[in-house]
């Protein structure tokens, strides 16, 4: 629920537009750091951290409602933002061309999902040099994660949402039929969605990041180098 | 629904559909989509999701899968439907339909065209470390797919721990993702000395020429 699934033709033109211009300016920084500093080897790293998001995605979470996992905060501690931006938009447009989530979206949901990457390395870097306990560190680092992309995503559905007019059922409004007895017009309730959003989300944010916090105590316990890279895996 | 199976179907079904360039149908696509996003015609995009049902009808894909995939989107939708206020029909079915469109005509795109010839028509477009990301993502969910299905095996002849115990049940899960993530991390450093032994100059340019 931290990103977005909306399918497509429902969010304005102009906003995944942008979407796919701040990845593009994404890519281009992307594209310096690389000239300055050739790290093929964690390209190919973080390709296979990706096919794992992948992976983890089909492993349902029976639990209320069916759940998946995500990853992409266990990818932004293991290989800092920068590279788990470039698996996150792959692993968008690979699912997005099997029907999960519009095609037009995957610009949004690359940078929400790669916020909440940063988000979580930064606090986990942080937490992890104050506190002894991996568990809690990487259960807070991925709740809070969660959390304020959970809200980026309910910002950018109400961003696309402002201008009702999107909306084609609309046009009564202008037409007049809306004076006829029975007709209101059409309006996004952001209330609602919100609601709906954190029902969905609440229950998914705790699940993630229970499991990452397991996860990651795993990961300490069998290969903690991997851990104390501070994102740098090869 | 794997992608391992997708991409079984997209390799291995003998449909015409199969048989059509991907460079004629991923501007088709392209133009479904656009007309997704511009119209907001019920007659227009009832008729396009009609002609998209008939075409699998037709052609031997596997339908159900296909239609199956396809709905996918709608469990999202219905969340954003459920907080639109006085909702009329008209406006649900437009929602609807534009969803299934894109996705029908993704889903079809997919399962009659490998990954790879997609990839190879998208890095015209796209910088050389997204297109290396782009294989090398798709290679690797094969090579982990195998070491998955044993994990899963092994742990049938374990005996699955039950969601009645939530943190056992949990604990198992991280620890399984846990043993994954070292695996992929190791794969992926193995995967990049065997490319480079073999020649890889870390970019994928020859599948640029390639038929498609």
């Amino acid at each position: 629920m931290s990103h977005l699934h909306i399918p497509d033709g429902i969010l304005p033109i102009w906003l995944w537009v942008l979407g796919y211009v701040i990845v593009g300016i994404y890519f281009l920084v992307v594209f310096k750091h690389l000239k300055q500093k050739p790290n093929p080897k964690k390209l190919a790293v973080t390709s296979v951290l990706g096919a794992l998001m992948l992976l983890s995605m089909s492993i349902p979470i029976p639990f209320v409602l069916p759940y998946h996992l995500n990853l992409s905060t266990l990818l932004g501690i293991l290989t800092g933002p920068l590279y788990a931006g470039l698996a996150i938009f792959s692993v968008n447009l690979i699912i997005s061309l099997a029907g999960h989530g519009g095609i037009t979206i995957v610009g949004l949901n690359t940078i929400i999902l790669t916020l909440e990457a940063t988000v979580a390395f930064l606090l986990f870097r942080f937490l992890r040099r104050n506190f002894k306990k991996i568990f809690p560190v990487a259960f807070i680092s991925t709740f809070i994660a969660l959390v304020i992309s959970t809200f980026l995503t309910v910002g950018t559905v109400s961003a696309g949402t402002q201008d009702v007019k999107f909306l084609p059922g609309q046009h009564h409004h202008k037409c007049g039929a809306c004076n006829q007895p029975g007709k209101a017009p059409e309006t996004f309730d952001l209330k609602r969605f919100i609601m709906l959003i954190l029902i969905t989300g609440g229950l998914g944010w705790t699940l993630e990041s229970f499991i990452s916090g397991f996860i990651i105590s795993y990961i300490n316990r069998v290969k903690p180098d991997l851990l104390e890279k501070n994102g740098e895996l090869t | 629904m794997k992608i391992t199976d997708i991409d079984y179907y997209a390799e291995y079904t003998n449909s015409r559909l199969n048989k059509i360039s991907a460079k004629i149908k991923m501007p088709a696509v392209f133009l479904l989509v656009a007309t997704v996003v511009v119209s907001a015609n019920i007659y227009v995009l009832g008729i396009l999701y009609f002609i998209l049902l008939l075409i699998i009808a037709i052609s031997s894909v596997p339908k159900y899968k296909i239609i199956k995939l396809s709905l996918y989107p709608l469990i999202f939708l219905a969340l954003f439907l459920f907080s639109i206020r006085n909702l009329s029909l008209e406006t649900a079915l437009i929602f609807i339909f534009k969803a299934l469109i894109a996705s029908t005509s993704l889903v079809l795109l997919i399962f009659t065209t490998n990954y790879i010839k997609i990839f190879s028509i998208l890095s015209r477009f796209l910088p050389n470390f997204i297109v290396n990301i782009l294989f090398l993502t798709y290679r690797s969910i094969f090579i982990l797919a195998k070491t998955f299905e044993s994990l899963v095996d092994m742990l049938k002849f374990r005996g699955k721990p039950s969601i009645k115990h939530p943190v056992l049940f949990f604990q198992a899960i991280g620890n399984i993702v846990g043993f994954f993530v070292i695996k992929s991390v190791q794969t992926g450093e193995n995967l990049y000395d065997a490319m480079k032994l073999r020649g890889y100059s870390d970019n994928f340019d020859y599948l640029k020429n390639r038929r498609v």
